[in-house]
């Protein structure tokens, strides 16, 4: 087990490696340098020269890169050209914490309610409640979150007014956040209970559980058993991709709801060409799926003791 | 003497497209979504003669903007005084447009790719293998996302440029895997052994024998991908990087809207709408053509 992880945390270096050689040499190549958007209309060729110097954008590219990597492996991604030079670190550390919390408590929501919508779905297969359930499921795929944050921001802030429209207090205070969890989990939620069905349905027609029913076992027992444990390891798959979502969603959701995480630090760096910034959160996501993956990878050995690690496995 | 006479129940044989479309047809969702989108393709078709306005003309004779609708402007005008009924109409036609055309590239890119790597196997197959689970590696969104905010261009024409390629880059790797297996599991099929044993070229094998066979998994995920495809441009232009005003899209519609939530808020709505109800309609329709596919499901 513990080699298995050694090799996938060495196969992640050749993937941030690419991640970071695609968004630095993009940025390279990039129409519009972000010393034209500091120095405004009336640009001094002596001033642009030391900006360059300063940022070390005069160097050839390759010798760019190498120091960008270098530094990157030396904790310091650089500075922002936007933010009057923080440091790229810094910013991450301040909020990525906040997005991080927030894509947790949508997990936490998503699979407690996807779970049990698609447990009882699956139970109530083709009656009424299971094709309510579908239904909903299919709504809550298709409406991205700038279409449900509006709809749920006019209901509850502006009409029956209980919660703020937008703002970040701090994890302190739930009624802050609480809206921006409910729209980053909508999806998963959907997709969560829509995998939890099928996969019931899956394991409810196995030998297993006929043999389960025949023996006289009470049916909650033969669900709670037999079923639900089996069931949930092809949903946990699903459980660890919706999280590449959440950092999407994050984007999105935090420029609506005003939160100062890093998704909507991104976006104001991606409209500024603030390339340090960008480069600095392209490897930070790289770098969480990763961990996520294995996270969900080193589960499945835990929820099911058939799926081992072999030493040899690359 | 008797008269021998065939006992069976006549049935009439029906290829198994045939039969699907027969299915389709009895599924009142699919048909009511077909009917959305079929209205959806005429206005996109002829946004010009339906749009009152063209989709820039600002009117200027409005003391406060925006305003709410009246007889000039049946569905109100945006803080620009430009008319929201005609940019949701040409907006359809720059959704579907993204949709149909991004899914299209993704089909040519995904088959070739997918064949290539199936029916030569070797360094082909080793080389999509691993690209794509570089890709996977990453979520596409937000890695079309980087490379639009990255490349996104001055001249708001180009801007359609930049989105088509962004999304382009990101979105062929599902593609391609699909064809890929299910080419891999066709050409072990006994009558592609026999067409080759006969002497049949691999291309033709390829294009007569083993293309056809999966053409229903491809429309499958082709018809749900071009709502994922519209979804995507809608993102990148309510976040400001997708396409660039005057041109209209419906996500930008939407993050346009936002300041006047309290005042105008169908500024918002009507847009919010005519997404929604499109992704709908065509995530309805996806499912109906996917259980109209399969062949468990047949009665």
């Amino acid at each position: 087990m513990l080699s298995a992880l050694r090799t996938r945390l060495l196969l992640a270096i050749p993937t941030l490696l690419l991640v970071s050689f695609i968004t630095f040499f993009l940025g390279y190549l990039a129409p519009g340098s972000p010393i034209d958007l500091m120095m405004g209309q009336h640009g001094d060729p002596a001033i642009r020269k030391q900006l360059e110097h300063a940022y070390g954008l005069d160097l050839p590219p390759l010798t760019q890169y190498g120091r960008f990597v270098w530094n990157a492996l030396h904790g310091d991604l650089g500075k922002s050209f936007a933010m009057a030079n923080r440091p790229v670190t810094q910013m991450i550390a301040e909020q990525f914490p906040i997005t991080a919390f927030l894509a947790l408590m949508s997990i936490l929501i998503a699979t407690v309610v996807g779970l049990v919508a698609g447990m009882v779905a699956a139970l109530r297969h083709n009656r009424l409640l299971d094709r309510a359930t579908m239904g909903v499921v299919l709504v809550s795929v298709s409406l991205p979150p700038f279409v449900v944050a509006p709809v749920l921001t006019v209901l509850l802030s502006l009409k029956l007014d209980w919660l703020p429209a937008s703002g970040w207090e701090g994890v302190a205070y739930p009624e802050y956040w609480i809206l921006p969890v409910l729209v980053l989990a909508a999806r998963p939620t959907a997709l969560i209970a829509r995998f939890m069905r099928s996969s019931m349905l899956d394991v409810l027609r196995q030998d297993y559980v006929r043999t389960a029913n025949a023996k006289g076992l009470s049916p909650a027992r033969v669900i709670a058993k037999h079923t639900v444990k089996n069931a949930f390891l092809p949903v946990l798959t699903v459980i660890g991709n919706s999280f590449g979502y959440l950092l999407t969603g994050s984007f999105v959701v935090e420029n609506i709801f005003g939160i100062p995480g890093i998704g909507y630090q991104s976006v104001q760096s991606i409209l500024s060409r603030d390339y340090p910034v960008i480069q600095g959160v392209a490897l930070l996501v790289a770098f969480t799926f990763i961990v996520v993956n294995l996270v969900v990878d080193m589960l499945y050995t835990v929820v099911d003791p058939r799926v081992r690690y072999e030493s040899s496995a690359a | 003497m008797t008269e021998i006479t065939d006992t069976l129940p006549s049935t009439k044989p029906m290829s198994p497209t045939a039969e699907a479309m027969r299915r389709l047809r009895r599924n009142p969702v699919a048909v009511v979504s077909a009917l959305i989108l079929a209205v959806l393709v005429v206005v996109a078709l002829f946004a010009p003669l339906i749009a009152p306005y063209s989709f820039d003309a600002m009117d200027r004779t409005y003391a406060v903007m925006p305003a709410p609708p009246d007889a000039k402007h049946r569905l109100g005008i945006d803080n620009l005084g430009q008319d929201t009924f005609s940019r949701l109409v040409y907006g359809a036609r720059v959704s579907l447009a993204v949709g149909v055309f991004l899914v299209l590239i993704q089909v040519v890119i995904g088959v070739s790719l997918g064949l290539l790597a199936a029916y030569k196997r070797g360094w082909w197959d080793t080389l999509l293998m691993r690209l794509t689970d570089a890709m996977f590696a990453f979520p596409d969104l937000l890695f079309a996302i980087l490379l639009v905010g990255i490349i996104r261009p001055t001249d708001p024409k180009l801007s359609f440029i930049t989105v088509f390629v962004a999304l382009a880059v990101v979105n062929w790797p599902g593609m391609a895997r699909l064809v890929r297996g299910q080419a891999l599991a066709l050409r072990e099929k006994e009558f592609v052994e026999a067409a080759r044993s006969i002497g049949v070229t691999d291309f033709k094998i390829v294009t007569r024998h083993i293309l056809p066979n999966m053409l229903s998994p491809i429309i499958v995920a082709a018809t749900v991908d071009v709502a994922g495809m519209i979804l995507a441009e809608a993102t990148l232009s309510f976040l400001g990087i997708g396409i660039q005003p005057p041109y209209p899209s419906w996500g930008r519609m939407i993050s346009d809207g936002r300041p006047y939530l309290r005042s105008e808020p169908m500024l918002l709505f009507y847009p919010a709408l005519a997404l929604g109800v499109t992704v709908l309609a065509l995530n309805f329709l996806g499912d109906a053509v996917r259980d109209a596919f399969d062949p468990r499901l047949r009665e």
